[in-house]
């Protein structure tokens, strides 16, 4: 068994003013399947850190905590760490050991089980996760997705009956991360163990959740089943959360405004049983494309062309780049998609003059200075003590006399409020944007960026999309790599696959979505039968919008 | 191969070049030298083919070769002088002696080459980890920070790369700019660290005392090996003490006299990862040939 009831629990942070919690009220009962959503900073995390003795903050606490009915002050601490599992946004730190079987047998160490016990263990689970092939090796060889799963296997050696997660798959590509959400759902299912589950990415999770709970400053905003708490953010009109929903509840509440009842469509299932009636029903709703809904990429003289760049670490190391031929244009915005080990990543930083290519030809007009990398992870930038002085010390390093350019990228990030905190200490999009600010004071004609919309959530997203845009309206090109099907179909103005050390397939994203079965929108996966040029929710509306009144 | 004396428990195989070394180190006799030489040499061929060999051989014949060198050089003990370097006389007991040494000093090398490829890192934290817990617990978590480390600094280094850094110029600014990237990996590794101590804590470390995952079982045949190495050593230690197959070199060299059992027993010990191998190879072919 493993309940908690939670009542009117508040907490606050040491030196802060406002709560992080604010008398949150909530029953879990043994075998649910609970997802937490809300923006960043909204409590998610401190809610879910106040549910396992070992990892509370330090703070103030008020209300109580009652798990299978006993404080959970009262837990002891080692059926705490067996009972409550519990895994972490980034997949790196929850790795102690050197070599994956090590690190399952981490847990059942520290708790000091016997060495048969922990054997009949990993013969249990190592098989359950299908790890067979890759027990043995050193963990720096895994792959993201990888060695989440092995932090899932080895919380389950402890045969905990509460999983706790925060954001677990925010790190991980789409592939890895819906890998990663089954075996979840496999363990809830199959072993009835309790999930308490944070995420931004909520549209696969909706379906699978029995209880949902959107949060925003520290309370519960809506809460009930997937379908109800749908209905009511949308009835809300709140627009902070209408992002979280499924694209194609969207589409469905939109396009059915006057059924307040029924069930609204949370997967492309049930979207497309629903899309095929209504195709039927309203025959004739949908009008021609509209021209020109994004504007399309100037046709230029290219900015750079690629043509067989050939690239492979080492001599015997594998042929990351084979034949990768592009020709990038100005003012235009170019994402590169692919799986993991494609090469996206390091595509980009031969193009940023950090690797150099072995073979083929590489053309550009621009000079080095001309060309700006924003790189994964915002950490490897900061140098300085606080955003100030690292803003500062960039421009100086460039030589530029007045703040004007520097007052202006504060202004357009919002970076005031931070100018004087440690840039570890501000939020991920806001280093995120403080890396932006930096490499955009050199005045770049070309923006290159390696997973920019990683880890954060959808309102950070649109504030991203809205910024990359007025670095188009300024002339700039952008080169983006990205997991992120979405938010290329919705923003870009040309895709690319890198596949086996090839580009291919660069298409405008109403073309090449349109020609992939499995790689595109959920949207488009809807409605592709009736409308095969539409990509996104935007597409569908504005055809949609023409002939209702 | 992965059966065979590869396959032995780690506390055996442990014991078995602890010995080895030790005896070669005291039994500086060519008849000796060269029989633990030609063995080890065998058994580098029988583990991978002699491809670890192949990339270390120079290393080893180099290093005998300095030692049988220097030893002639720097040492003047000796009765029979063969001429003189400078003024320094160069005699025939040190230039023997030192040339048994560098023998020695190889035979050591390819027994440890041997060596690290039995005892694999596992095997190696295994032993580690029965009498030092702590410590072993301390070299997996540096081995799986290292190339964490290395990660980071990689990206680290590409920023700064694109930020125009590390673009040459004065070298007391490229000290500093190193310098800087240097303190971006300390404060970047600091903060990750507190994360990774959170999840640790997740995961029960320090809520009592910890136990250590055995993962070698002692077996008969493992068990069988021990009492042979027990009863081979025996008799090799007491006739070392007796004087057996040492030889004198100062001030006069003594003859080579053999000692033929004693030189037995040792040469048993030198061969028998060799025998247990090629014991496991004819198994496998009766097997083959009676399916």
């Amino acid at each position: 068994m493993a309940d908690y009831q939670i009542q009117n629990l508040s907490f606050r942070y040491p030196g802060e003013t406002e709560p992080a919690l604010d008398g949150v009220d909530l029953d879990v009962r043994s075998g649910d399947f609970v997802l937490i959503g809300g923006p960043t900073g909204s409590g998610k995390t401190t809610l879910l850190r106040l549910l396992k003795p070992q990892v509370q903050a330090a703070g103030q606490r008020e209300g109580t905590v009652l798990y299978n009915g006993n404080r959970l002050e009262d837990l002891d601490l080692r059926t705490a760490a067996e009972e409550i599992g519990m895994i972490f946004q980034n997949p790196d730190n929850q790795i102690v050991m050197h070599t994956v079987w090590q690190q399952l047998c981490f847990g059942m160490e520290n708790l000091g089980y016997p060495t048969s016990l922990m054997q009949k263990r990993m013969a249990e689970v190592v098989p359950f996760f299908g790890m067979e092939s890759w027990l043995h090796q050193p963990v720096e060889t895994l792959s993201g997705g990888q060695k989440q799963q092995l932090n899932l296997a080895a919380v389950m050696m402890l045969r905990p009956k509460v999983l706790l997660l925060d954001e677990p798959t925010a790190q991980l590509d789409p592939i890895a991360a819906s890998a990663f959400t089954d075996l979840l759902t496999r363990i809830n299912q199959e072993l009835s163990v309790t999930v308490i589950l944070c995420e931004h990415r909520l549209e696969a999770l909706f379906p699978r959740a029995n209880q949902v709970l959107l949060m925003e400053a520290g309370r519960i905003v809506h809460q009930g089943k997937a379908e109800t708490v749908v209905r009511q953010v949308w009835e809300a009109k709140a627009p902070g959360f209408a992002p979280y929903l499924p694209a194609i509840s969207r589409l469905y509440l939109q396009m059915e405004a006057d059924r307040k009842e029924g069930p609204v469509p949370l997967t492309v299932k049930a979207g497309k049983r629903w899309f095929d009636r209504y195709w039927v029903r309203r025959p004739g709703v949908f009008g021609e494309r509209p021209e020109g809904i994004r504007g399309e990429a100037p046709k230029e003289e290219p900015l750079l062309q690629c043509r067989d760049l050939h690239f492979q670490y080492g001599k015997k190391g594998p042929q990351v780049l084979q034949k990768v031929s592009f020709t990038l244009h100005p003012r235009e915005f170019f994402v590169l998609l692919g799986g993991n080990g494609a090469g996206k990543s390091t595509l980009l930083q031969v193009l940023a003059g950090v690797l150099k290519h072995q073979g083929g030809k590489l053309k550009t007009r621009l000079a080095p200075g001309d060309i700006g990398y924003v790189g994964q992870n915002p950490l490897a930038y900061f140098t300085r003590e606080t955003v100030r002085e690292q803003l500062e010390d960039r421009a100086k390093s460039l030589d530029l006399g007045d703040r004007e350019r520097m007052d202006a990228l504060v202004r357009l990030f919002r970076l005031e409020p931070v100018l004087d905190k440690h840039p570890f200490d501000i939020s991920g999009g806001q280093q995120q944007q403080l890396v932006l600010a930096l490499v955009l004071l050199a005045d770049p004609a070309l923006v290159l960026m390696d997973e920019p919309t990683k880890g954060l959530d959808p309102t950070a997203k649109q504030a991203l999309a809205g910024w990359l845009g007025q670095l188009l309206e300024k002339g700039k090109t952008i080169l983006m790599v990205s997991h992120d099907i979405e938010f290329a179909a919705a923003h870009a103005h040309r895709c690319g696959l890198l596949f086996d050390g090839g580009l291919l397939a660069v298409a405008e994203p109403s073309v090449f979505f349109t020609e992939n079965y499995y790689y595109t929108t959920m949207v488009h996966r809807t409605v592709r039968e009736h409308l095969p040029e539409e990509v996104t929710e935007e597409g569908v509306l504005a055809r949609w919008a023409i002939t209702s009144p | 191969m992965t059966g065979g004396f590869r396959s032995l428990h780690p506390l055996a195989a442990a014991l078995y070049f602890s010995g080895l070394v030790l005896f070669v180190m005291w039994l500086v006799h060519p008849a000796y030298l060269l029989a633990a030489g030609g063995c080890l040499l065998l058994l580098h061929l029988q583990l991978d083919g002699g491809a670890a060999l192949g990339k270390a051989w120079k290393g080893y014949l180099a290093m005998g070769a300095l030692v049988a060198l220097a030893n002639p050089l720097v040492s003047t003990r000796g009765a029979t002088i063969l001429g003189y370097l400078g003024n320094r006389p160069v005699t025939l007991e040190s230039c023997v002696y030192g040339l048994l040494f560098g023998l020695t000093l190889s035979v050591m090398l390819l027994g440890f080459g041997a060596a690290r490829q039995v005892i694999t890192l596992d095997r190696f934290l295994y032993l580690t980890g029965t009498g030092l817990p702590r410590t072993a617990f301390v070299i997996v978590m540096v081995l799986r920070l290292v190339p964490l480390l290395k990660r980071r600094l990689r990206e680290i280094a590409a920023a700064a790369k694109t930020q125009g850094r590390l673009g040459g110029g004065k070298r007391t600014a490229r000290i500093r700019e190193a310098m800087e990237l240097l303190n971006t990996l300390v404060v970047w590794t600091l903060e990750e660290s507190l994360h990774m101590a959170v999840a640790m804590r997740a995961s029960g470390y320090g809520s009592g005392p910890r136990s250590t995952f055995a993962a070698y079982r002692m077996e008969g045949r493992d068990k069988g090996v021990l009492v042979l190495l027990g009863g081979l050593a025996l008799p090799i230690l007491a006739g070392s003490l007796w004087g057996r197959g040492q030889m004198v070199f100062y001030p006069l060299l003594s003859g080579l006299e053999l000692h033929l059992p004693h030189y037995g027993a040792f040469l048993f010990w030198c061969a028998l990862p060799i025998l247990m191998n090629i014991g496991e190879t004819l198994q496998w072919q009766i097997i083959k040939s009676k399916t």
